[in-house]
């Protein structure tokens, strides 16, 4: 679609400027021939305006010709031919246009001699008719620009979905590993216990798999995820792993991204627990206060432990993740007090329709 | 053929997967499991009293590694890793042709790998333990703690706490608050494994930790005098001065 004629607006300005520059040479035509600026604006004005509408064409010109495949010899000659058969055509025109409203309205709008007024018709257009050339011309470019940008944009906004997707699926490999260990070690001593594990172990990868799919989950998905997670952690810590959870039953309904926490409990039992000769307990609490979802999850810490390096990196995931989906509506924060590490999410409540 | 008693040690912080190697064991005669450790800590005291033959080390464990119950050890025994995943680590295992059990293990490897250890026992061969060390961490990767070994006992110093380190013989002797802490390693080495924009090789024999520096005093020509807030005075060579120059 023609981007002038598609938009009435545009259209009007566009008439508009060619109204403006028909004023102008009226008053230049005036000038140079000493005749009253009415006389010849009477001229101009339409002509131009007729004018106006045959650059249109400039358009199709420059689309059927675009400046990337085909050479400049060929532009300039399909230009320079263009431009002599328009202005031509538009002299033409013009003049039948002018003799027929004279010949109506029994009045006189050539300023000058027919065939002079003509030659200077013919003339000026070849300009003009260049100048409405490289217009198209440019807004072809830059709309080509803008178009690229766009598209660079949305490349962009899909490899930040795609790496978001492959950092929620981050599940420690130590985890897998040490799993399998004590159900070996299980076999013997328990079978039972170590098929409970085989089957708590394959639940958990296969709900993180089909949670890890989804946008968001219900927070109780969620949780019952962790519970997985933390069954088998049991198993493998014994005694040293003891989890309380304070979870607000009017949260249990809201959507959070999937596996959202399971970076942040498994840090909190690699800082909290596997480092800690006595072990300790995860505290995980999950609480709503003015639409807003906070939950929270709290590991001992050693004495004179600084913050790993891991635990940084896994909360930055979490605040790109909440970042993504929140904006400056979720976000991430971490105290230290009392030999404790709190982690604290927080982000805006909402539910399934 | 010796068929001597091997003692055996198992260090893993996870009672499930020590269980598993002491059942491992029980099918090796020779193999009298005199100790099992849940920390490197208790695996450092149980080695200095024990003197066992051989080790099943867990590298990740808290506290102490199993990396670093190694590297504290003066006389260690014959080892053989056990770990779950570790990039680096089985890089500088395979290098040194150094046998390790990645969990979860079946017997079959379990038994290669304990008559590997038993052909090195009785051979008397002993371990590539420095070599193995140093390949095993990441080469970029600055020291955050000193172990140090006193007797049966662990001490860790935070780097932060020591106010300078000097070397003496084949020893370095670290000070904080007023205190000095042996450990056999030469300078240059641990020079280079610390954080140098805070630490700094102002002589031969001296390591300074800048925050302790109060003034540098001249005494003679090229020769300088560095004064800790403590009063202690360090003597600072050319090179080491200009590398303080370029510091502060």
């Amino acid at each position: 679609m023609h981007p002038i004629l598609s938009d009435k607006k545009t259209l009007f300005v566009y008439l508009t400027v060619w109204c403006a520059i028909g004023v102008l040479l009226g008053f230049i035509v005036s000038f140079f021939n000493s005749l009253h600026p009415l006389y010849s604006i009477g001229f101009t004005v339409p002509m131009l305006l007729l004018y106006g509408e045959v650059n249109l064409s400039a358009w199709y010109l420059c689309r059927a010709f675009p400046l990337e495949r085909n050479s400049i010899w060929k532009i300039l000659f399909v230009a320079t031919a263009a431009v002599i058969i328009i202005s031509a055509v538009w002299t033409l025109l013009g003049w039948g246009v002018i003799t027929i409203i004279e010949q109506y309205f029994a009045v006189v709008l050539s300023p000058l001699p027919v065939s002079q007024s003509l030659l200077i018709v013919f003339i000026g257009g070849i300009p003009l008719y260049l100048i409405s050339l490289a217009v198209a011309y440019l807004i072809t470019a830059f709309a080509q620009s803008k178009e690229s940008e766009r598209s660079a944009y949305e490349a962009r906004l899909l490899a930040q979905q795609s790496e978001l997707k492959a950092l929620r699926m981050q599940i420690d490999p130590h985890f897998l590993f040490n799993s399998l260990n004590s159900i070996s070690a299980l076999t013997t001593t328990n079978a039972e216990l170590a098929r409970t594990m085989t089957t708590t172990l394959a639940d958990f990868f296969r709900k993180s798999l089909y949670y890890g799919a989804k946008e968001t989950i219900a927070l109780k998905e969620e949780i019952s995820l962790l519970n997985h997670y933390l069954d088998i952690e049991k198993i493998r810590f014994g005694k040293r792993l003891h989890v309380e959870q304070r979870i607000d039953p009017d949260t249990l309904a809201d959507q959070v991204p999937p596996l959202l926490l399971q970076p942040i409990v498994e840090n909190a039992i690699k800082h909290g627990i596997a480092d800690s000769v006595e072990g300790g307990t995860i505290v995980l609490v999950a609480q709503k206060k003015n639409d807003r979802l906070f939950i929270t999850v709290e590991n001992p810490m050693e004495e004179g432990a600084q913050e790993k390096k891991g635990a940084g990196m896994g909360i930055e995931i979490v605040r790109k993740r909440l970042q993504a989906v929140y904006g400056s509506n979720g976000d991430v924060k971490t105290t230290v007090a009392n030999a404790t590490f709190q982690v604290i999410i927080f982000l805006p409540s909402s539910m399934r329709k | 053929m010796k068929t001597s008693v091997i003692k055996t040690i198992i260090v893993d912080d996870e009672e499930l997967a020590w269980s598993l190697v002491r059942e491992y064991c029980s099918s090796f005669p020779r193999i009298e499991i005199v100790a099992e450790c849940a920390n490197g800590f208790d695996a450092v005291k149980a080695v200095t009293e024990l003197k066992p033959d051989l080790m099943f080390l867990d590298i990740q464990m808290p506290k102490l590694s199993g990396f670093e119950v190694l590297e504290l050890l003066e006389e260690p025994p014959a080892v053989i890793f056990v770990t779950a995943f570790d990039q680096y680590a089985l890089k500088a295992f395979d290098v040194h042709a150094m046998d390790y059990l990645l969990k979860p293990f079946g017997k079959e490897r379990f038994a290669e790998a304990v008559e590997h250890a038993m052909n090195l026992i009785d051979r008397h061969q002993p371990m590539k333990t420095k070599e193995i060390l140093s390949d095993a961490k990441p080469s970029d990767q600055l020291l955050e703690r000193i172990l140090i070994k006193e007797g049966s006992k662990v001490l860790v110093i935070p780097v932060e706490k020591i106010d300078y380190i000097e070397a003496q013989d084949d020893y370095v002797s670290f000070h904080t608050d007023g205190k000095k802490h042996l450990k056999m390693q030469r300078l240059g080495d641990l020079e280079s494994s610390l954080d140098n924009r805070r630490f700094v090789r102002i002589h031969r024999s001296y390591i300074l930790n800048i925050e302790r520096l109060s003034k540098l005093e001249l005494y003679a020509k090229d020769s300088r005098t560095a004064i800790l807030k403590d009063g202690t005075q360090l003597p600072v060579s050319r090179s080491g001065y200009d590398k303080l120059k370029e510091l502060l």
